[in-house]
């Protein structure tokens, strides 16, 4: 209503006394400190609901992907036994693989060895078995690029009647063409026990080895 | 441009009534609508006056209607003074020192304002560029009360302005606009006191209070019809039947010789004569008051020619409003819608 002047008007001073005057105005103060709490109230009732609603959908992603792990442990657990099948098969395809590799024929070796056998040798025992060698160089780096090399080894568990014929066994496996395989070495070693009193025989084993050859060469 | 749709309402509240004015705004140029008045007998009540304002504006269903006041306190005060040098005015302890010890009023619970007497604007010490002043205010329970006595009727006060100094404006403004340069003198007559001013050239020139009113002519008329109590000569002061063409010079004996001692003094001091009374306030009926002291003085009463001062002033009459015949008493209200400052002549 009143606009407040710079200059008063002239031989017209005011005398009211504006402290002790009821409040008027058409916008009170009060109202304004209210409505201005009510909208910082909706304000923070807002900001909680959006803090809700993100919650809320977080929550409902937690458990979308949750039920979709419980989905794909099931296909998880499938697939882990299909993968130890694949390693067991795997393991047994290598084993054949290894078998087929080797340089002698198992079923050809038991057929020469049977045939090699003189009669008053006993086997009770044969076994067939390789292993890995580390590659002959002199640096670590030629080392490393070399192949690795396997060595086989076939052990014959038995007993004689008499030493001659165990000598005469390990000449015949020295000279026997089974055992000459290119690139390889063979080795023929014999142990022997002491005679049994009781039965009169004596056990034997004997190993032979199969080494890669170090250099050109033919079997010893 | 857009207009304010709020009317505006001017009240002048004295003793014997009140005046009231709506107008098309409170920002010039306005127009005067209407006018009213309502004589304020004893039984006169706050609803009585609200259901009179009531008529002249609407409330809408509000408690208050906001207006712009002019009101006479009891104990108000209206003092001139010259100082001897343009300096002393600008020490605030000297004005404080002259208020109290010259004027007799406590600044502690008075609110006082300080005019130039020249053209009427706030007095700053700072400026001060004048060596005539004028304190005018009154006590603040006082005007407390006024302003609590408004509200009663449910004006809310706007502007809540001393009457006496607002028609005293409206008189120098009257005067800058006729050119009257001769002394007016000015008759404040209430019911303890008589306020007499000078203006001079449209400057307040002299303020003087005598400490005789209307309840010692009532004593008077009393004593002189023989009536049986004051109350008896009050009521017959104020009725509109008996004639105080004769005995009024003897009722007011004694007011007469102070304004003749009060004016011969100044025209003594100036060389100037006084061209004119002029009587505010005084309702219809006490007119003969105006005359009587106009015959005894033996000067001429100042007949306002209100359409005329106010047009000037960007306030206009509605068709309907009569001005040609109104008192001297509404030139209070209309003083209180002027910016005097606005005057051709008026220098900020």
């Amino acid at each position: 209503m009143s606009n407040k002047r710079d200059i008063q008007p002239y031989w017209r001073p005011d005398f009211k006394i504006q402290s002790t005057l009821p409040d008027i105005k058409v916008v009170r103060t009060h109202f304004s400190i209210s409505f201005i709490a009510i909208i910082l109230m909706l304000i923070a009732a807002g900001l909680v609901l959006q803090r809700e609603y993100q919650a809320y959908s977080l929550r409902s992603s937690v458990e979308t992907i949750e039920q979709g792990i419980q989905r794909a442990e099931a296909l998880d657990q499938q697939h882990l036994k299909m993968s130890q099948d694949f390693v067991k098969f795997a393991r047994s395809v290598e084993e054949l693989q290894r078998f087929f590799r080797a340089p002698l024929r198992a079923h050809e070796l038991l057929v020469a060895l049977a045939q090699l056998k003189p009669e008053e040798c006993v086997f009770s025992k044969v076994t067939f078995s390789e292993s890995i060698v580390a590659a002959k160089g002199r640096s670590t780096r030629a080392k490393s690029k070399a192949a690795p090399q396997m060595n086989y080894t076939i052990q014959i568990v038995g007993d004689v009647q008499e030493l001659t014929t165990l000598t005469r066994f390990k000449q015949a496996l020295e000279q026997s063409a089974v055992l000459s395989v290119e690139n390889y070495l063979v080795t023929v070693t014999e142990t022997m026990q002491q005679r049994n009193v009781e039965t009169g025989i004596i056990p034997i084993k004997l190993s032979i080895t199969l080494s890669p050859a170090r250099s050109k060469g033919g079997k010893k | 441009m857009f207009k304010s749709k709020i009317k505006g309402l001017f009240v002048d509240l004295s003793e014997f009534s009140i005046l009231a004015a709506r107008t098309s705004a409170y920002t010039l140029p306005i127009e005067v609508e209407e006018i009213a008045e309502l004589p304020l007998l004893a039984d006169v009540q706050a609803e009585d006056v609200r259901a009179f304002l009531a008529q002249l504006v609407d409330f809408n269903g509000a408690e208050y209607y906001v207006s712009r006041c002019g009101v006479y306190p009891r104990e108000r005060f209206l003092h001139y003074y010259e100082s001897s040098s343009v300096n002393k005015l600008k020490d605030l302890n000297f004005l404080t020192e002259v208020l109290e010890s010259k004027f007799k009023v406590d600044p502690a619970t008075t609110s006082v304002s300080i005019l130039d007497a020249r053209r009427g604007s706030n007095f700053d010490p700072e400026a001060g560029l004048t060596k005539q002043i004028i304190f005018c205010g009154g006590s603040v329970s006082i005007l407390q009360e006024v302003q609590d006595q408004l509200l009663s009727y449910g004006l809310y006060p706007d502007r809540l302005e001393l009457s006496s100094m607002t028609t005293l404006g409206g008189v120098c403004d009257y005067a800058r606009f006729n050119q009257i340069m001769a002394p007016i003198l000015c008759v404040e007559l209430t019911s303890q006191h008589t306020n007499v001013f000078i203006v001079n050239n449209a400057q307040i020139a002299l303020t003087s209070s005598l400490s005789f009113g209307l309840d010692d002519i009532y004593l008077l008329l009393q004593r002189e019809l023989s009536l049986k109590d004051e109350a008896s000569a009050r009521k017959l002061f104020y009725s509109n039947t008996f004639d105080f063409a004769e005995i009024g010079s003897k009722l007011l004996r004694r007011i007469i010789k102070e304004l003749q001692a009060t004016a011969g003094l100044y025209e003594v001091q100036t060389g100037l004569g006084i061209a004119c009374i002029f009587l505010s306030a005084l309702p219809q009926n006490l007119s003969w008051i105006a005359k009587s002291m106009s015959d005894s003085l033996g000067i001429e009463i100042m007949r306002p020619d209100m359409e005329a001062w106010l047009q000037g002033l960007n306030i206009k009459f509605a068709d309907g409003v009569d001005v040609s015949n109104l008192g001297s008493r509404w030139f209070s209200v209309f003083s209180l819608m002027a910016e005097f400052q606005s005057r051709e002549g008026v220098s900020e």
